[in-house]
């Protein structure tokens, strides 16, 4: 009877850590929607193609890859804090990058991808966008006929607090993804 | 002794008994010998595997139907859906601990739910919020969630879908870079229950089956880990890997049971067989050693250090089967252990002299013994499978060197008549000797 409760006791504490990871994923994810500074990221264009066919859709971050740092050593892997601001357009801009975590609240956390030359790829946290299993078969019928073919201008909105961020929405032609989609025709 | 051999002897005991030419007291002494013939309880596995089937399939089916109603949901139900189906396996999992811990079709399927669906919540949840984190910490945080099942339910299911993942995140973890030297005390995780299992009974179907995923496992992860920052330690790493898993096979499971009872020999011996016929080839040799000793960022010198105390700590257990087998007077064992001795000394020449034929000579020669011993083991032993695979290696053997373009015309044309005179010669000689019979 020990034994069992032991057991039972052991389990419970495993099924609250087992809880507990996909919890705090959520936890983080709505405090940073809910408490982060928004930023439009340009991409490049999106293939509408790809929108319809695939269940998620990479995102081409205009602002990747971003200029090495003279003054820091970069590897594959390795963690930088990204500094953020506007342009005049309103959109993000990648001021630089440090391995020290800076001082403000406008700046999340990446990893180095690789560096080629002057220039360094980071894996964005906020470089894929998952869609539901064909969203919406009758315009995906209709977008073969069509010829709107040609990869459209995109831009991701993405919240950023505590060196976390979070992407909300993405916009296609200035349409939130699935309003878009929508009126695809 | 197979069991078969021993229901038949059984069946034949009772007939001699009856006819008189056998007394019953030492058909008695016979049969507490070979002890009871242990049928395998094909009812209870059938029972085990569509329980287990069952749960994945619900699992999957769960997971569809998620998915096929999900952009009708907001951010909010999606995520309690998701939680739920967490939550819902854990319920399952605590209630089977609690009124079903005797039935081995509830423990394995329900830990198998619990394992599935700890992956299924969190893919849920990081689709829910376009996280793209890497593949490679989703893996992993998943597998460490979920091993501990295996442990508080004494299941061995979730060990399948465990080292499948940690390949999985092995190759995730190179592809990008990094190092997957964490493999091996996550890959140790499951020891205790492998050790468990096998302490109560060797033969049992959890032993075996546990047995083949950690072999099968343990060939396509070591390659996979390894930082390859010395060319070429594969071959020593791997050659001796396979003697290990060769030696453990001997030392731990009955070798007189059949073939599938016997995971460790079988894969042991097959990747010594393979792997010494890939080394008859001249590729493997090309540009290793210390002279093309990779550096850089990409290569990372603690992971390095690792692979060599993998192949020295592999390469000292070889030593001890040798020294074990040669005390034992085991010869027929000793050739199948020389692999590891061969592959160094062969690495030893290729990384000292710019030439790969030595080595390749050598690895050429040491199969061919192989086989040619193989054979005799079988012949001595009266067994025609061994024979069979002596006989296969070394059709092996002479295919790969027929049509090895490599090696002019005339000189192949030599070896083979030589070969073949030898085998004539070797013929004649046991003929003479009369031990093997006339040759028919």
């Amino acid at each position: 009877m020990n034994n069992k409760k032991w057991l039972l006791g052991c389990f419970l504490c495993l099924a609250l850590v087992q809880l507990f990871v996909p919890a705090w994923i959520i936890i983080q994810r709505e405090m940073t929607l809910r408490n982060g500074q928004p930023f439009r990221f340009q991409t490049d264009p999106i293939s509408v193609k790809d929108i319809f066919d695939k269940r998620s859709i990479s995102l081409p971050i205009s602002q990747n890859p971003v200029p090495k740092p003279s003054n820091i050593q970069l590897f594959p892997n390795q963690l930088v804090y990204v500094l953020v601001d506007k342009d005049d357009q309103g959109f993000a801009r990648i001021e630089s990058l440090s391995l020290h975590k800076p001082k403000g609240n406008d700046f999340f956390k990446a990893e180095v991808d690789y560096v080629k030359g002057r220039q360094v790829y980071l894996n964005l946290p906020f470089d894929r966008y998952y869609l539901e299993e064909k969203p919406f078969p009758a315009v995906s019928d209709d977008y073969q006929k069509n010829d709107r073919k040609a990869p459209q201008e995109g831009s991701v909105v993405v919240r950023i607090d505590k060196g976390r961020a979070v992407l909300e929405e993405l916009y296609i032609e200035g349409k939130p993804v699935l309003e878009f989609l929508e009126n695809f025709k | 002794m197979n069991k078969r051999f021993v229901k038949w002897l059984y069946h034949e005991l009772s007939e001699l008994v009856d006819q008189g030419i056998v007394p019953e007291e030492t058909a008695e002494n016979i049969r507490q010998y070979y002890g009871p013939v242990q049928e395998i309880n094909k009812r209870k596995i059938a029972l085990i595997v569509f329980s287990c089937f069952g749960a994945i399939f619900i699992g999957l089916g769960i997971l569809l139907l998620l998915a096929n109603n999900w952009s009708e949901l907001s951010r909010s139900s999606r995520t309690i859906l998701s939680m739920t189906l967490l939550l819902a396996a854990q319920f399952l999992t605590g209630w089977t601990l609690l009124y079903k811990k005797d039935s081995i079709a509830w423990r394995e399927s329900a830990s198998t739910f619990l394992m599935l669906s700890i992956g299924i919540t969190i893919s849920l949840i990081c689709q829910t919020y376009h996280i793209s984190g890497n593949t490679s910490d989703f893996i992993l945080t998943w597998m460490v969630l979920g091993i501990p099942v295996v442990y508080l339910l004494d299941a061995s299911l979730p060990i399948l879908f465990y080292l499948i993942g940690m390949i999985i995140w092995s190759i995730e973890v190179q592809s990008a870079y990094g190092h997957a030297m964490l493999f091996w005390p996550l890959f140790a995780l499951i020891i205790p229950h492998f050790w468990k299992s096998i302490k109560r009974d060797p033969l049992s179907f959890r032993s075996v089956h546990l047995s083949w995923e950690i072999c099968l496992c343990l060939c396509i992860a070591t390659g996979i880990v390894l930082e390859k920052r010395l060319p070429g330690l594969w071959i020593i790493v791997y050659a001796s890997l396979f003697v290990v898993m060769f030696y453990i096979g001997l030392i731990r499971f009955d070798h007189s049971k059949g073939i599938r009872y016997r995971p460790f020999q079988n894969v042991g011996l097959g990747g010594i067989y393979v792997l010494s016929l890939l080394l008859s080839y001249d590729w493997p040799w090309k540009e290793i050693g210390w002279r093309y000793f990779r550096s850089g960022s990409l290569h990372h010198g603690t992971a390095a250090i690792l692979d060599i105390i993998l192949a020295v700590v592999l390469f000292s257990l070889v030593i001890c089967y040798l020294g074990d087998s040669a005390r034992k007077k085991q010869f027929s064992n000793l050739y199948i252990g020389l692999a590891p001795v061969v592959a160094v000394i062969a690495y030893l020449i290729a990384g000292f002299k710019d030439t790969t034929v030595y080595s390749v000579l050598l690895f050429n020669v040491y199969l061919f013994v192989l086989a040619v011993g193989t054979i005799k083991m079988g012949i001595q032993n009266n067994r025609l499978g061994i024979v069979n695979l002596g006989m296969l290696v070394m059709s092996a053997l002479i295919f790969a060197r027929f049509f090895d373009s490599s090696i002019s015309f005339a000189a192949r044309g030599l070896i083979f008549i030589m070969i073949g005179a030898g085998f004539l010669t070797a013929n004649i000689v046991l003929t003479s000797r009369g031990k093997y019979g006339e040759p028919t």
